[in-house]
């Protein structure tokens, strides 16, 4: 009889376990219900982005930019000044470098900007002054931009990573948050300068991981290690348009957000952008 | 005997030609000027003389609009840069560019870029993403008071020169490729020059598909290409130079500038030989501006410190030069009959080559 009563006991307990347990789950499902309608209630029913979006300043320069404390740089190699021009006039703003000299090493040719007086010759060891202590520099190979920083690294001691990576700019299509997922896109142009780059375009993506991150919690992420670099290269050579992502972003709720991109080359070196933007119902 | 004094004869007649024939040098003295404008205060010189269209003054931050009995009209905006076209301006505003109707003064966003490249004889022009690389090709309709977008392309390289005419644009790349585009013919290529891996300058008129490079070092080539990019004649040049000024005028007569001396050619597109090197003229300094009449080319040369204005009349084959006291920097037809205005941001003159020089 007691075994009885206690096996009863027993059964009860677990049936209100059990119904614990489901009521347990239907409160959590319940409370996500809740949250996501509240979240969609939140999220801008039609909202626009602002235009800066897409910030200039976050575009790349296919010449690398430099720092050097003294002005001064000595090149480990010969080369040779085969281009040297100089804007005199102040209506000459339509060159992307508004002094440039390119030289001449093997068949690479190195592009260099602010030289005080640009050598004729340089050999090797032999420091060159410039009249800037930020310098950009370029260099091109068979048609193709290589990565500066590789081939000046030695020379100097730089931090610029070789991964880079700014937003698309679209400027005649607003980027728009709207609750209609389908039109909130992040058109994002990622690049590297690369060694493997050939065919037309000097740049394109050679991106091993991409992360996007909304308000510092990460979205999105994107690796490439089950892609061999092979492979990758060989995507590379055939591309035929620089290479973008068009990432589609939801509920994204009224206020101030901030949108990071982060991505990393073989070598783990990375680079990230930061970007503000608001979203506002009306 | 004889035969030695005929030689001797024949020698001062060969010499008395090559004088003759040595391009003269002058100073532009009696260059006639008819008014001088400093910002909004005029000396008018000849006072017969009236403006018969309007003179858009691009001052850089400001364009100033000096019409008929020289009344001044300033179109600016806040923190701007501006570029002439034919029949539009466009004022870049920290990194926007606007596009403003000359006629209606309807002022239009545009396009987010850093560069603008327009050419003041044509309604074609370009903006360039800071990237260099990323162009965004445009045709203002001036009935329209619009820019049609034309096309969008990336450059494989950065450019060393370009050109904009009246149906056409062409880039020279310092990877040895030369990008070109005429919108109302449907030619876009970018074609790669066999065996020259840097091209320093290109050009060409409104006139003919064909352009010209200058490319290569040592040696440095002149090459003529047809509309698909390739080479139909090639001049090799006797010394290498690091820079460039081409330009080819719509009679045909191509002037090749380089840091030492201004060399004039006569193009024959469809005969064998192509290019004929007919003048020669030491002179120094880089062209800043350049503007053709019937029969005179003008130009600015500058090599910094000095400021000269040129002017060569082919159809007498005689050069003129005169130094100015004031940087000059731009040049602007004001009558086809030999009336155009010099000027940098500050101050502005209005010559005319009517007068005998």
């Amino acid at each position: 009889m007691y075994i009885s009563k206690s096996k009863c006991n027993i059964k009860i307990k677990k049936k209100f376990y059990y119904l614990s347990f489901y009521l347990l789950i239907f409160t959590i499902f319940f409370f996500i219900l809740f949250f996501v309608f509240l979240q969609q209630n939140n999220a801008a029913s039609n909202v626009f982005l602002v235009r800066d979006f897409c910030n200039v300043a976050n575009s790349f320069l296919p010449a690398s930019q430099f720092y050097l404390s003294d002005s001064k740089l000595s090149l480990d190699f010969p080369a040779q000044l085969i281009y040297n021009k100089s804007a005199i006039s102040p209506y000459q703003q339509d060159n992307i470098f508004m002094n440039l000299a390119v030289y001449k090493s093997g068949d690479k040719y190195i592009g260099l900007t602010d030289l005080l007086y640009p050598p004729e010759k340089i050999n090797p060891k032999e420091e060159i002054e410039f009249s800037n202590k930020n310098i950009s520099c370029f260099i091109i190979e068979k048609g193709v931009f290589l990565n500066p920083v590789e081939f000046i690294k030695p020379v100097l001691s730089t931090s610029v990573s070789i991964v880079n990576v700014y937003y698309l700019n679209e400027e005649e299509v607003a980027v728009a948050f709207r609750q209609n997922y389908k039109n909130n896109i992040i058109p994002i142009l990622i690049y590297t300068y690369s060694t493997y780059l050939s065919g037309r375009f000097a740049f394109t993506s050679n991106v091993y991981k991409i992360e996007i991150f909304l308000d510092d919690d990460l979205l999105y992420e994107r690796k490439l290690d089950t892609v061999s670099k092979k492979k990758i290269i060989e995507l590379l050579m055939t591309s035929s348009r620089p290479q973008f992502i068009k990432y589609i972003i939801s509920n994204v709720t009224d206020g101030d957000h901030i949108l990071k991109v982060k991505v990393y080359d073989f070598y783990n070196n990375s680079k990230e952008i930061l970007k503000k933007f608001s979203v506002k119902s009306y | 005997m004889v035969r030695k004094i005929l030689s001797f004869f024949l020698f001062l007649v060969l010499i008395g030609i090559f004088f003759i024939n040595i391009p003269s040098i002058k100073n532009a003295s009696d260059l006639k000027a008819i008014a001088s404008i400093e910002d909004k205060n005029v000396e008018v010189i000849d006072k017969s003389f009236q403006i018969s269209s309007t003179i858009y003054w691009n001052r850089i931050n400001k364009v100033t609009k000096i019409s008929k009995n020289y009344n001044f009209i300033d179109i600016f905006s806040e923190n701007s840069k501006f570029s002439l076209g034919k029949d539009f301006l466009l004022s870049k505003e920290e990194k926007q560019f606007f596009i403003i109707d000359k006629k209606t003064e309807s002022k239009n966003y545009l396009i987010d870029g850093e560069i603008a490249l327009t050419n003041k004889e044509s309604n074609l022009f370009a903006i360039v993403k800071k990237n260099g690389l990323e162009i965004t090709f445009y045709q203002f309709v001036p009935l329209e008071n619009r820019a049609i977008e034309l096309k969008k392309e990336v450059f494989s390289s950065f450019w060393t020169s370009y050109m904009i005419t009246k149906n056409s644009f062409y880039f020279s790349l310092m990877n040895g490729n030369c990008y070109i585009f005429n919108p109302f013919e449907s030619i876009s290529t970018e074609s790669v020059i066999k065996d020259s891996p840097f091209i320093y300058s290109i050009c060409a008129n409104s006139s003919s598909n064909n352009f010209i490079i200058i490319s290569g070092f040592g040696p440095q080539k002149l090459n003529i290409l047809n509309k698909d990019g390739n080479i139909t004649y090639e001049h090799i040049f006797d010394k290498s130079y690091t820079s460039f000024f081409t330009y080819l005028l719509d009679n045909q007569i191509l002037i090749v500038k380089n840091p030492e001396s201004l060399n004039l050619f006569h193009i024959n597109w469809n005969k064998n030989k192509k290019v004929d090197l007919f003048n020669t003229i030491s002179l120094k300094g880089e062209i800043l501006d350049i503007l053709e009449f019937y029969s005179f080319f003008v130009f600015i040369l500058s090599d910094g410190k000095d400021y000269q204005l040129g002017i060569y009349d082919f159809e007498n084959n005689r050069f003129y030069k005169k130094y100015w006291k004031e940087p000059i920097y731009q040049l602007d037809i004001i009558d086809s009959n030999g009336v155009f205005s010099v000027y940098n941001q500050d101050k502005l003159w209005i010559l005319s080559l009517n007068q005998e020089l």
